[in-house]
């Protein structure tokens, strides 16, 4: 399976600050990939540095077999639309359409057309005169007619409302559903992801926490409530990702193969929101002291 | 990238030009009676000096300080409103996140903009300087003083070199500000800086003065700066400060002397007895008086205009040399 983006412990730092740490990860093709974490986790920084708005402070990252922005020829296969889905205010939307034309050599001019036409756009309108929700679809109507084989998308839709969100979403399903691209898009809340996307990296606290297919995570976590014990009681094979206690009662967040049956406890499958929250959650409490990241095995 | 440069950057453009044509219509209607006036003017006093010719520059003190002015002031306007926002406006909308992720490099990017904008800058400024230098040339004929700082910086070739400076100033501050309005302040106060600081210290050193007698003649008198003394006591030196046609004078008040090399003094002054102004200036002018001055002489002016044209262009290669690394290397 070759990888799309291949990160090497990668890190990112602003000055003091450490954005990103140690992340190494591997997105494989064809993938619609939800990068999910709290706000400040580094989802923007592992974006700009795939690519190549940034440069990495340490490790290394390629993308498409090349380091990121390397190259003009590499630059047109990488879609981008960042935060806050910049637009020229003063440029129409058929200004911002030749644009993309004169600028990108794979340029799809039929398929922009088609899309603001889609969306019921007036291509003389100013982009600075769009609703938020029209202006993340021509940001993306941008991206999407160079036709990328890599399209990151970074928070495209907290700023929209419900239903642009879904909108976009959908224009976002169809985009790839027509080209088998490989999409990776940054969202701070899971509900947007589950929806579209089939591989999931949790990022919190600046480093990569789990990372896998989502059908595999679901598989492979639980939910196990018994009556109160310590968490290195539990057998072998069961890592914990996440621990309650109240007086009788402890409740585990789990990773393990399979579900184990034991009368001792009820072991249950765990919803994604849930199994994103106990990672989070176990990030902001250890901070620096930090485990090892887990990543399924297939 | 052409493309796109032009559409972004043709509102700013033809407001200049407009504003600019205003100018240049009133510029060139005065320029053609000023031209006519001093022509008529010289074929009725064909040994100079008359005072018809001399009122020209009284007459037409306002369009002449104000193409002057111009001239200076339009480099640092460029700087401040092209060159300040070129990329300090891209940052601030985050429209830089856009245009970085087309299939186009940033340095190529960059390069487009700049050239594009500086050559705009330079035939804005070149014509200009050219309408200018062209509707004052009676009077810098009149004047004789080109060669002095603030007229220096507003004719011939070096207003080129300052639109293309300021230009790149302004990228630069832009890109290191990140946002536009404090770019553009930051622009034109260290422009403003540089072209003090030129001509005071750096283009008198350009070449060492000439050290030079000059002799206390009623033509020189007539045009010095200043002339007489330092207090109102007998021992106070007698002092003028001389100007050399067409020339750059460095030097300042220098004691007037004898042609032996002696320095006068009120008292020592060989015409303190004469009392009648007109006749007293006589006296001087008989007496065989000189001044040492040191400057900069007329001949020199074409080699000074290339040499400080080459060091803003210096400056501007720097400027954009810096700007593009750091565009490539230090920018998120």
């Amino acid at each position: 399976m070759t990888a799309i983006i291949e990160a090497r412990g990668l890190g990112k730092r602003y000055g003091r600050r450490q954005a990103l740490s140690d992340c190494t990860l591997s997105v494989p093709a064809g993938r619609v990939v939800g990068l999910v974490g709290p706000n400040g986790a580094g989802k923007s920084t592992l974006l700009q540095l795939a690519c190549g708005m940034l440069t990495p402070t340490s490790g290394s990252i390629e993308v498409l077999g090349e380091r990121p922005a390397s190259s003009t020829a590499q630059m047109a296969r990488v879609g981008f639309v960042a935060q806050d889905t910049p637009t020229y205010a003063a440029l129409s939307i058929a200004d911002h359409l030749c644009l993309g034309a004169k600028l990108n050599p794979r340029w799809d001019a039929a398929l922009a057309e088609r899309r603001i036409q889609q969306l019921g756009l007036d291509p003389a309108q100013r982009a600075g005169r769009l609703s938020g929700g029209q202006r993340a679809q021509l940001a993306l109507t941008l991206a999407v007619a160079k036709r990328p084989d890599l399209l990151l998308l970074d928070e495209p839709v907290a700023a929209l409302d419900p239903l642009a969100r879904r909108g976009f979403l959908q224009s976002l399903m169809e985009f790839v559903a027509e080209t088998e691209a490989t999409v990776v898009l940054s969202s701070h809340l899971v509900s947007d992801l589950e929806r579209v996307c089939d591989h999931l990296i949790v990022l919190a606290a600046s480093r990569v926490q789990a990372v896998g297919e989502i059908d595999d995570l679901l598989a492979t976590h639980f939910r196990l409530t018994t009556a109160r014990r310590e968490a290195d009681t539990l057998p072998a094979g069961m890592q914990v990702v996440q621990a309650d206690h109240t007086d009788r009662q402890s409740t585990f967040v789990v990773r393990a193969d399979t579900a184990v049956d034991d009368p001792s406890w009820v072991m249950e499958p765990l919803a994604l929101e849930d199994l994103v929250l106990s990672y989070m959650t176990r990030a902001r409490d250890t901070g620096a002291d930090h485990r090892p990241v887990l990543e399924t095995q297939r | 990238m052409t493309w796109l440069t032009w559409r972004q950057f043709r509102m700013q453009l033809l407001v200049a030009l407009a504003a600019l044509s205003a100018v240049t219509a009133y510029l060139l209607i005065s320029g053609f009676q000023l031209h006519n006036a001093y022509n008529s003017a010289l074929a009725g006093c064909p040994n100079g000096g008359c005072s018809p010719v001399s009122q020209l520059t009284t007459q037409y003190r306002f369009p002449y300080y104000l193409g002057t002015g111009l001239v200076l002031l339009v480099p640092g306007l460029i700087g401040a409103f092209w060159g300040a926002p070129l990329i300090a406006r891209e940052l601030e909308t985050g429209t830089h996140r856009l245009i970085w992720n087309q299939s186009i490099t940033r340095t190529r990017w960059l390069a487009v903009k700049l050239v594009f904008i500086g050559l705009a800058a330079a035939v804005t400024t070149g014509l200009l300087s050219l309408l200018v230098s062209w509707f004052a040339s009676p009077l810098d004929r009149i004047n004789n003083n080109r060669f002095t700082p603030l007229l220096f910086s507003a004719r011939g070739v070096v207003p080129l070199s300052y639109a293309a400076f300021a230009v790149a100033l302004g990228t630069c501050v832009g890109l290191l500000i990140r946002r536009s309005v404090p770019a553009m302040a930051a622009t034109l106060a260290v422009f403003a800086a540089v072209q003090i600081l030129v001509p005071l210290a750096v283009r008198p050193h350009l070449e060492s003065p000439v050290r030079g007698d000059v002799a206390l003649t009623s033509e020189a008198m007539k045009s010095a700066s200043l002339i007489g003394f330092t207090n109102r006591t007998p021992a106070a030196p007698f002092v003028a400060d001389l100007n050399v046609p067409g020339a750059w004078v460095l030097s300042g008040a220098e004691p007037v002397r004898t042609s032996s090399g002696q320095a006068l003094t009120m008292a020592t002054q060989p015409c303190a007895t004469v009392s009648d102004a007109a006749a007293h200036d006589a006296c001087l002018a008989n007496a065989d008086l000189h001044v040492t001055v040191s400057y900069q002489p007329a001949d020199r002016y074409w080699a000074f205009q290339w040499s400080e044209t080459a060091i803003f262009l210096a400056l501007t290669a720097g400027l954009v040399g810096f700007s593009a690394w750091w565009l490539r290397g230090r920018l998120a």
